[in-house]
């Protein structure tokens, strides 16, 4: 077991590479680079050459992608232009909201799907069934940007019970925090609840038919 | 069992019906939840003379609450907070309230005094003294001396592209802690013009930071504004709060210059890049300024009772021929495109409502009274094909293919597209490129690449700083006249004699026809009913003299 788990992640090594030097590739594909962009429409050739010489953006371009190659074997991503921070800072600071959104969308999936799951075995082919299904339907179609658009029209603009946007951490109280994750968080745990409920129901249907239930019925 | 079967039986024949009504319900409910939302929108019309007669008695009574947190929401994401590295408007817009000049422009786009208290200049226009107020201090306490000026002006002067070519070479010096003096090579009239420029403003910050930071952005925001850095996340937001010992001037607030006062004790920034989700934070009352709102959410807005509509003067999507080679290098080509084009036709497509554009002629506004000019005007918007298929004859036009390069940026793109059809309709033979922005920038500064490409820029302070007067900017204008005219208005002895100047270059522009403007784009911005003294000045909101209602 050891042995396949070393031998799956030695493995990952050679196509993070090939990855690595295909997008580093399609961004120098296209012209225009950030020394221009950052400096927009009014800057001045020399300042352009400056700022690319700055950013080691003058350099050949294999020469760079070792750059960077050494940096992130040693830990160290290198520093972000646009919001001049070092992008490991940046990255570890977007965990936490990250991680919450995301364990709070599994829970309101869970929350929602198990219920209604054994509900919709339960009540297999009455209204009861069609009807959650219909909805679980509904869940997998509509993609979550467009639900959320719809829940914040409805929650917040219409019913104003919820902001329409913003974070705040949760140092700030749990409340505070749950009050701007709510949505976001169902309009992402909905799609997921539909996956789950479909399967919780089958997998229920399953055991349901199994030949213990059914002893376990006849004992009444 | 077999009852339970039978029951599922009949709940099967029935099902489909059931299934019917119940997605009909849920069709229903969405379309009564739509029109919900419309008739609550009616009812706001209806109930807007009541809500405003309601204000009205109470604006008497209607206390300020100096506790308050004013709470902005902006378009998009400021590359930096340092006003002396990049002209991003959205830098100038966040920076204007945190840090302050020597001299910045009044509505009328007059160079007032701020930190400094007054000043001489030389005869031969070569050497400008300033006169610092005493007693200013920074966020961090200390007083600012003329240390600090020679340093922050020294670094503006190097890092501002416009600064740098306008006023050559020379530098700031201190005489003592209150005295500074800038020594130009050459006579300059425009000086304090330049040194008020509202975007990448020559911010004064204390010699210590602006000296340890190069061309980089500084790493502390220490100004002496009204209002202190208290937070700042780059991708996220910016927080301010009142700086206690900020020294105002007395004069009446006027644009950039005169009173500045904190009125709320916090500021909250978000960068919000969500259309939609401005929209709807501005309905709920979430923010009390949202800034560059979509143009098709104005009615809604303006229909709502809690919120104010301001349009604003947002610059413009200019035209630029390649004057280097190719058809537009010969200026009677450019000129038939000029009598050719139906501007109002052309800026509808681009902005899709007349509220949205300006019709002006001129490259000042009408507010810059030292430089607005009618100078050209009975040629800007003239709308004759058959003189501009007189004059494309003239030039030699045989069907030759011409390229146009836009950038996907909407307005960009929207110009282009209304330019290529309105080209065509003059029997020229266009294609038309679209690019990322980044491609643009670097493509247009090939001359074999292009004929036109669409930029948009600012209304210059004054008029002679334009980019496309300057021959080694994208275009390549090439005119003794024009640049006779520039330096003219740069060695001019009076501003009545700059004024003449300024228009007879303007006449010059449209005989020359370096680009063409269509019309001025009119920004969107929105408030909360509740808050006061709002104002917008130089593409960029104030927020000093704002204060929010109990």
């Amino acid at each position: 077991m050891i042995k396949y788990t070393l031998n799956r992640l030695l493995a990952i090594i050679p196509v993070l590479l090939v990855v690595a030097i295909v997008i580093f590739s399609i961004i120098h594909l296209t012209p225009g680079d950030p020394a221009t962009v950052m400096l927009g429409s009014e800057a001045s050739p020399e300042r352009v050459h400056e700022l690319r010489e700055e950013l080691g953006l003058n350099l050949p371009l294999p020469q760079q992608f070792v750059q960077w190659l050494t940096g992130v074997i040693r830990g160290d991503l290198g520093n972000s232009v646009f919001l001049q921070k070092p992008v490991l800072d940046v990255f570890i600071s977007h965990l936490g909201p990250t991680f919450s959104l995301a364990i709070f969308a599994q829970i309101i999936a869970i929350a929602i799907a198990i219920p209604l799951g054994v509900l919709a075995a339960v009540k297999r082919g009455t209204f009861v069934d069609q009807a959650i299904m219909s909805i679980a339907l509904l869940g997998i179609s509509v993609p979550s940007f467009l639900l959320g658009l719809f829940l914040i029209l409805f929650v917040s603009v219409h019913l104003g019970l919820l902001p329409v946007a913003g974070y705040q951490p949760l140092s700030a109280g749990l409340i505070e925090h749950l009050k701007y994750l709510l949505l976001p968080a169902f309009a992402l745990g909905f799609m997921q609840s539909a996956i789950i409920t479909r399967m919780t129901r089958s997998s229920m249907l399953d055991t349901l038919t199994q030949n213990f239930i059914k002893t376990a019925r006849s004992k009444g | 069992m077999v009852k339970t079967i039978k029951t599922r039986e009949l709940g099967g024949e029935t099902m489909v019906k059931r299934i019917h009504l119940f997605l009909l319900l849920v069709v229903l409910s969405i379309g009564l939840f739509a029109c919900s939302s419309g008739e609550v929108d009616s009812t706001d019309d209806t109930g807007t003379d009541e809500a405003e007669s309601v204000t009205d008695e109470n604006n008497e009574e209607a206390t300020v609450n100096e506790d308050a947190t004013l709470k902005v929401a902006l378009q998009s994401i400021p590359p930096a907070l340092d006003p002396h590295i990049t002209g991003s408007t959205m830098t100038m817009e966040l920076a204007r309230p945190v840090f302050e000049s020597l001299v910045a422009f009044d509505s009328n786009f007059e160079p007032q005094p701020v930190l400094a208290e007054s000043w001489d200049v030389s005869d031969d226009q070569k050497t400008f003294t300033f006169h610092l107020r005493e007693g200013v201090t920074f966020h961090n306490g200390k007083e600012m001396t003329s240390a600090d000026v020679v340093a922050s002006m020294n670094r503006w002067k190097e890092l501002n592209a416009t600064a740098t070519r306008v006023l050559g070479p020379g530098e700031f010096e201190a005489v003592d802690d209150y005295t500074v003096v800038l020594t130009l090579e050459d006579s300059n009239f425009v000086t304090f013009n330049i040194l008020a420029l509202p975007a990448q403003f020559a911010a004064i910050m204390p010699e210590e930071i602006v000296g340890g930071a190069g061309s980089g952005a500084v790493e502390e925001y220490i100004g002496t504004g009204p209002f202190k850095v208290s937070e700042y996340v780059s991708d996220q937001y910016l927080h301010l709060a009142k700086f206690d010992d900020y020294q105002s001037l007395t004069d009446a607030a006027d644009g950039l210059a005169g009173k500045k006062e904190a009125l709320v004790s916090n500021i909250e920034i978000d960068f919000v890049s969500d259309d939609s989700t401005r929209v709807s934070s501005m309905v709920t009352g979430e923010y009390h300024i949202g800034r560059g709102l979509p143009y098709d959410n104005f009615d809604q807005l303006e229909a709502d009772a809690n919120v104010e509509t301001h349009i604003h003067e947002g610059g413009t999507d200019f035209i630029v021929f390649n004057k280097e080679e190719g058809f537009f290098s010969n200026q009677t080509a450019r000129q038939a495109i000029l009598a050719g084009l139906d501007k109002v036709a052309l800026s509808l497509g681009t902005y899709s409502d007349e509220r949205f554009f300006d019709m002006n002629h001129s490259l000042s506004l009408q507010e810059q009274v030292n430089w607005y000019s009618d100078a050209g005007a009975e040629l800007y918007n003239q709308n004759d094909p058959e003189k501009a298929a007189q004059l494309l004859e003239e030039a030699g036009y045989n069907g030759e293919e011409i390229t146009i390069i836009a950038s996907n940026i909407q307005t960009h793109h929207n110009t282009a597209i209304g330019l290529q059809a309105q080209l065509e309709g003059l029997g020229m033979n266009v294609k038309l490129e679209t690019y990322e922005f980044a491609t643009i920038l670097e493509y247009r500064n090939d001359p074999s690449n292009w004929d036109i490409f669409i930029v948009d820029l600012a209304t210059e302070s004054i008029p002679t700083t334009y980019l496309f007067y300057n021959p080694t900017w994208a275009g390549w204008t090439d005119s003794e006249e024009i640049q006779d005219l520039l330096d003219g208005i740069q060695t001019a002895s009076n501003q009545e004699e700059a004024t003449a100047l300024a228009a007879d270059l303007q006449a010059a522009f449209y005989e020359y026809v370096p680009v063409i403007k269509p019309s001025n784009r009119q920004l969107f911005n929105a408030t909360n009913t509740s808050i006061n003294g709002y104002d917008f000045f130089s593409n960029g909101m104030i927020l000093w003299n704002v204060s929010v209602e109990e």
